[in-house]
């Protein structure tokens, strides 16, 4: 639901980047949303044609990269993915776990055009 | 369509199993090798900027000030989250009563739209101000900064903030609290926490209410302390009803330990 948030957040960074680069377009960005995250990649993937129009974005290819979940067991010391939101140890079924990936919600890279 | 880059093709394939969480050197270029229609004359020169950075940074930051400025203050800032409907103007209303004699305390109230809210917890002592997000979903930091100065005022020394009800989009924004308390009434079903595991693995602090109303429904208590102590264990709970006032001492004075 707040995708649009988040589209008009990475909107405002990058043409704000684009403007201190002095670059005329940015060709390319890559986004991680972690899938902790609480995002919906295809609604900000919608969202984000939206907040562009009348920007220097308009022709911007966008990636989303999607980042698996990972626990780190503090009892047995492994790392796992957890299968659903019950984050437990897949080794050894422990609850003491700690997330260390899933959550990310970055703008990775961004790929700005240098006019000669 | 590609579901990673959305690019319209399907005849590519991408390789995304590299580990996470560590600086990248890898080239995204790689796999993914079918011709975009690009126009570009080869005087332009592409430059790719590793920025890796957090999308929500300008709310983090503006959070991280907010903290900050109630941190000099010694104020203890609370962001109440839960569904619409599930009791948190009304714990406010006799929170506020409760604690009035006791403890200087704030409110800054998110809704949609109305005053509603901020007129229900008026005349109890403390000062309230309403933001009204109109479209948006959640309550953002900017915001929420900008009020501290006119709620805050010197005898203050609990803020809650009652964000736009809501059990998805606001966990996603710090508005500079100290800790968020989820709230679930029992009307919503003992389920919620893993229907929405969000809120519930990021708040300390779970507030079920409405347990005046447990003898006519099925709600199932002993399962719902099971699924939070899955999503969220040591999450501290409590059980209570604004309208009848069962439980609310034990939680009024946790309140009042917070700001010793």
């Amino acid at each position: 639901m707040h995708e649009l948030s988040i589209a008009q957040a990475v909107v405002e960074r990058v043409e704000n980047l684009r403007n201190e680069r002095h670059s005329s377009r940015v060709s390319r960005v890559v986004l991680q949303v972690g899938s902790l995250a609480g995002i919906d990649c295809t609604a900000l993937r919608q969202a984000l044609p939206l907040v562009v129009e009348n920007t220097a974005l308009r022709k911007t290819e966008w990636k989303i990269v999607p980042v698996a979940a990972k626990i780190h067991c503090s009892a047995c010391g492994c790392e796992s993915q957890p299968e659903n939101c019950f984050a437990v140890c897949a080794h050894c079924e422990s609850a003491d776990v700690r997330i260390i990936q899933g959550r990310e919600l970055l703008i990775e890279t961004v790929t700005l055009i240098e006019e000669d | 369509m590609c579901d990673t880059c959305g690019c319209g093709t399907e005849s590519h394939h991408h390789h995304h199993d590299t580990e996470h969480g560590h600086d990248h050197t890898h080239d995204h270029e790689q796999g993914h090798s079918h011709p975009h229609d690009h126009r570009h004359d080869h005087a332009q020169a592409e430059t790719t900027v590793a920025l890796r950075e957090k999308i929500l940074s300008k709310n983090d930051t503006l959070a991280e000030k907010n903290r900050a400025w109630l941190d000099e203050r010694g104020v203890v800032a609370v962001n109440l989250i839960s569904a619409p409907g599930s009791g948190k103007t009304l714990l406010l209303e006799i929170t506020l009563e409760r604690l009035r004699e006791r403890i200087g305390c704030a409110v800054i109230t998110g809704d949609q739209q109305t005053d509603n809210d901020a007129r229900r917890l008026a005349g109890k002592g403390a000062p309230v101000r309403q933001i009204e997000t109109i479209s948006a979903c959640h309550l953002e930091a900017e915001r929420v900064g900008e009020l501290l100065p006119e709620v805050v005022t010197p005898d203050v020394k609990l803020l809650f903030i009652e964000n736009v009800g809501n059990l998805v989009c606001p966990t996603a924004f710090d508005l500079g609290e100290h800790f968020k308390i989820a709230l679930l009434s029992v009307t919503e079903g003992e389920d919620k926490p893993v229907k929405y595991p969000a809120l519930f693995s990021q708040a300390p602090v779970v507030v079920i209410t409405k347990t005046d109303l447990l003898p006519h429904l099925d709600f199932d208590m002993t399962r719902c302390r099971e699924y939070l102590r899955k999503i969220h264990p040591g999450i501290y709970t409590f059980e209570l009803s604004a309208k009848s006032g069962e439980g609310i001492d034990r939680w009024i004075e946790y309140l009042a330990g917070l700001t010793g």
